[in-house]
């Protein structure tokens, strides 16, 4: 359970506070009020990227794809070999909270809106073989948690294709992804 | 000046790429990680209220601040909408949240408030209004080295944008609902048994709580699943709780099912059904 004291930053606004109870009490006997509020908190961290690991792209490749699930699983098809493994993990992400409740995990929608990686060096070149496309996210929460244990971590997976003219170098990305009090 | 030696080692590394190129991604650099408090937020009248934010990263952060819209449909989802898409509510919604600041850097440990009031016009009709503020660490730009480069043939590099959404809910003038829960059933689910019921909803509010479920007898609920919201777009909401095979079985027979505002709320009762769990 995360709870979080606004006294601890709002150390003004309590001491306002407390000086309006001494205000509306001031006739006979001195009064104070002493409040904390105690706040439900939120919170999410992120503990490890999406990685793909080494991936083998031999000259003339025609192409393919290559999947991280959820639990970190990966998988090659078509002209393209996954290296030696051990590298490739899932993204993964701790979120915190009030315990009993629902929260939900949103990830963007890259089927519909396209993630492209792009190459670091030739940054705003829309060349095939300077761009890799994200066309999945997956995360092993299956959306979320309808009732919450107060901290839990979740996986994020994701599929990639490559045409198979990729030039060496960085490829750069990026995706959402966000937790949802309702 | 820069680029061009670097094309030459990118060269160098894709003759090399070619026999088996090898991308390993960048270790996680977790920058970004936040809490913010309170979870929910209900304003009405005139006076606003703040939200924190705090850098709980080991490094420092920039957060953008924004307004995004969502829809509950009937299972208790919240889909997201685009804003060229509100309806008139969601844009009267969106328009009438005040809030600053809309970015805030922190450095680690670090806790800043965010002041937000509403101002409905004074045409608006009675209603609840509702946006949902997203909190999102904004990723410093990473600088490519040359020996980066050279270094690693091929890599990919993914960055997730991460960050939390809390829904800011307005009411305006006179809103009610009425509220009642159907006769619920234990389905298979894909995780084994669950517990089925809908909660119906009428009237201009949301309504938020627990479900608990006690059996006569049984001091403690059996079953208790908090947060549940049912928003004013949606009627009625379908609501699955997952069993365990225990609980299903104790759960058969006699039950009352009570749909309770949270403790800290005062824990009022907003609708209950007696029945004969099946």
């Amino acid at each position: 359970m995360t709870k979080f004291l606004r006294t601890a930053t709002a150390g003004v606004a309590l001491f306002a506070a407390v000086g309006m109870g001494t205000v509306a009490n001031a006739q006979v006997t001195e009064t104070a009020d002493a409040r904390a509020e105690v706040l439900a908190a939120l919170q999410l961290t992120n503990d490890d990227d999406l990685n793909f690991g080494a991936i083998i792209v031999n000259n003339g490749s025609t192409g393919g794809d290559v999947t991280v699930d959820a639990t970190g699983v990966r998988t090659c098809s078509g002209d393209v070999i996954c290296g030696p493994g051990a590298a490739e993990h899932e993204a993964l992400f701790t979120v915190s909270g009030a315990a009993n409740t629902s929260v939900a995990i949103l990830l963007e929608d890259v089927a519909t809106n396209g993630v492209t990686l792009r190459h670091t060096a030739n940054a705003g070149s829309a060349a095939a073989n300077h761009n890799i496309e994200l066309v999945n996210l997956t995360d092993s929460a299956a959306g979320g948690y309808a009732s919450f244990s107060g901290s839990e971590q979740f996986g994020v997976g994701g599929r990639i294709v490559l045409d198979g003219s990729e030039i060496a170098g960085e490829y750069v990305g990026q995706f959402d992804v966000t937790v949802e009090y309702q | 000046m820069f680029l061009k030696p670097l094309r030459n080692l990118t060269t160098i590394a894709a003759s090399f790429a070619a026999f088996g190129a090898l991308s390993i991604a960048t270790p996680a650099h977790a920058q970004g990680d936040l809490l913010v408090a309170p979870t929910r937020v209900i304003l009405d009248g005139s006076r606003g209220t703040e939200v924190i934010l705090s850098n709980i990263g080991a490094d420092e952060a920039t957060y953008r601040i924004g307004l995004e819209l969502r829809r509950m449909t009937d299972n208790g989802r919240l889909e997201p909408v685009e804003k060229v898409d509100a309806n008139d509510t969601e844009e009267a919604a969106l328009g009438m949240i005040r809030y600053a600041p809309r970015r805030i850097s922190l450095p680690p440990g670090q806790p800043q408030s965010v002041r937000l009031s509403a101002r409905p016009g004074a045409e608006l009709p009675d209603g609840e209004y509702r946006v949902h503020m997203s909190f999102k660490a904004i990723p410093r730009p990473t600088e490519v080295t040359q020996e980066d480069t050279q270094a690693e043939g091929v890599t990919l590099r993914l960055i997730p944008i991460y960050g939390i959404t809390i829904p800011i809910i307005v009411r305006h003038g006179d809103v009610e609902a009425q509220v009642a829960l159907t006769q619920p059933l234990i389905v298979q689910g894909e995780k084994g048994p669950e517990l089925a019921l809908s909660i119906e909803r009428a009237g201009e509010s949301s309504t938020y709580g627990a479900l608990s479920i006690v059996k006569p007898g049984l001091p403690d609920p059996i079953v208790l699943a908090g947060g549940i919201a049912v928003y004013p777009e949606i009627g009625s909401r379908e609501v699955r709780i997952n069993l365990t095979e225990e609980q299903a079985a104790l759960l058969r027979g006699p039950a009352r099912i009570e749909y309770r505002e949270l403790e800290e709320k005062g824990g009022a009762l907003i609708a209950a059904v007696d029945g004969v769990i099946g």
